[in-house]
């Protein structure tokens, strides 16, 4: 991954098409594994432009997850600050990585950023669902190469 | 690999990066702080949600297209089964109808002689879901219509078979319904049959609720039906709300552990009713408050 300019396009695109997967509705049995879409895609671009991409964006995207999850302004915002800065104080090994061993790394960057969410909730009055996310974070990491193969495509095919 | 360009990385980011991760920290939690304790974001989530209506609008787009395309598809055949099926359903309740105007009259009349004051038959319109909530642990749906359509808050939203759930946020054309199976939702209600009072809660499951502090001497039974009381002034009344599956008695406990279905398919429904409440004035009794006033 050369540095080069940032396709805003292709970041607003990707960002859309994972905010929609992220609402789609799908059947109960299948809804307790939907992988983390938009923090994929977060991660995605924090690799990619770790000089333009960075805690402000996670901030935005954040906001953007507070707002369609309908849960309290903030608790998004918090996760995904920490998953920005997580991603880009590892971004240089994170990328020498084979991609088993970052997906590994994914499974436990989504699962902190579960857990900063579903620890803010049950202590806020939410409903306490135990370690259920990790499922959440295993599905994210199975579904991080074909994210990586697809962003990339969407990449070149808007050069 | 150009050295230029992944050098100014590091100093882009290296030493600024953890006070920035602070900064933000402390924002966020000062936003969580506000949005818990005050309603003054309020404005602003409503702002936003009615920004992101096309996301959800988007995200419905291959059920709709999948409900298109079967419409389509279609044989005659099929369709007219279907035309009839509905025209003798539309008899039969219209049979029920006939008689519920003349029922709802005797028991205004009935009602007159008690003092109490008139039932009133509730409007309704009608709405679509365009979205359910993506985490299990928050059951909410998103419905098609918003403040263009008056939609309040707090209203009363059910399906063909009985409630849904409240709505609990308004957009300018979608509205945000909090499902009567989520943890955080309970709905007061009364056995049909008998008419005593419970409180059925939510426990995040779609496919049962709990009723609690039910007294282990009451006369409850599997299979009975339980409608909205309208007590606490949220939801209208009569409007059959779930039925007992199951009652556990245990003697360690002071309540009993009834376990109840939701009459409304909760993950299935897909055409919903909001329920438009007008306020029932007192027939003959004019409020305490005017008599005394015309006294002095």
């Amino acid at each position: 991954m050369a540095q080069t300019r940032v396709s805003w396009l292709a970041v607003f695109l990707s960002f859309l098409f994972a905010a929609v997967l992220e609402l789609l509705v799908l059947p109960d049995s299948v809804l307790f594994i939907r992988p983390e879409w938009l923090v994929l895609t977060m991660v995605y671009w924090l690799l990619r432009h770790p000089e333009k991409i960075g805690i402000m964006t996670g901030c935005v995207i954040g906001l953007l997850m507070d707002i369609m999850s309908g849960s309290y302004l903030g608790i998004h915002i918090l996760s995904l600050s920490l998953v920005s800065y997580l991603v880009l104080t590892m971004h240089r090994r994170f990328k020498m990585f084979p991609i088993l061993q970052q997906s590994f790394v994914i499974f436990f960057i989504v699962g902190i950023q579960l857990m900063v969410v579903y620890t803010l909730r049950s202590s806020l009055g939410g409903f306490d669902s135990g370690l259920s996310y990790l499922w959440v974070a295993l599905s994210s990491a199975v579904f991080w190469p074909i994210i990586l193969i697809f962003i990339d495509r969407l990449v070149f095919a808007l050069r | 690999m150009k050295m230029g360009s992944s050098d100014k990385t590091i100093f882009v980011q290296g030493p600024y990066l953890a006070y920035r991760l602070l900064l933000a920290v402390v924002l966020s939690m000062a936003l969580i702080i506000v949005d818990v304790r005050y309603s003054q974001l309020d404005p602003v989530r409503q702002v936003l949600s009615t920004a992101i209506t096309p996301v959800h609008w988007l995200s419905d787009l291959p059920v709709n297209i999948s409900i298109g395309l079967s419409n389509l598809f279609t044989s005659r055949d099929t369709l007219e089964e279907e035309l009839d099926l509905m025209r003798s359903r539309m008899l039969v309740l219209e049979r029920k109808a006939q008689k519920l105007a003349s029922v709802t009259a005797e028991l205004n009349r009935l009602r007159e002689l008690l003092n109490a004051s008139r039932i009133v038959d509730e409007g309704v319109v009608v709405a679509e879901m365009i979205g359910a909530s993506p985490d299990p642990d928050n059951q909410y749906i998103v419905l098609d219509k918003g403040m263009q359509e008056n939609v309040y808050l707090g209203q009363a939203v059910l399906d063909s078979h009985g409630l849904m759930g409240q709505v609990i946020e308004v957009n300018e054309f979608t509205s945000r319904v909090l499902l009567i199976s989520d943890s955080q939702h309970a709905v007061p209600v009364q056995i049909n049959r008998n008419g005593v009072r419970a409180i059925a809660y939510g426990v995040g499951a779609l496919n049962f609720l709990e009723l609690g502090n039910v007294p282990n001497t009451s006369d409850i039974k599997v299979g009975d039906l339980l409608v909205s009381s309208g007590l606490g002034g949220r939801f209208p009344q009569g409007y059959p709300v779930a039925s007992v599956d199951s009652i556990k008695h245990d003697k360690s406990r002071s309540f009993a552990q009834i376990r109840v279905l939701p009459e409304a398919e909760l993950n299935r429904s897909r055409l919903l009713l909001l329920v438009f409440n007008k306020t029932a004035e007192p027939l003959i009794n004019p409020p305490l408050k005017s008599v005394l006033n015309e006294a002095k």
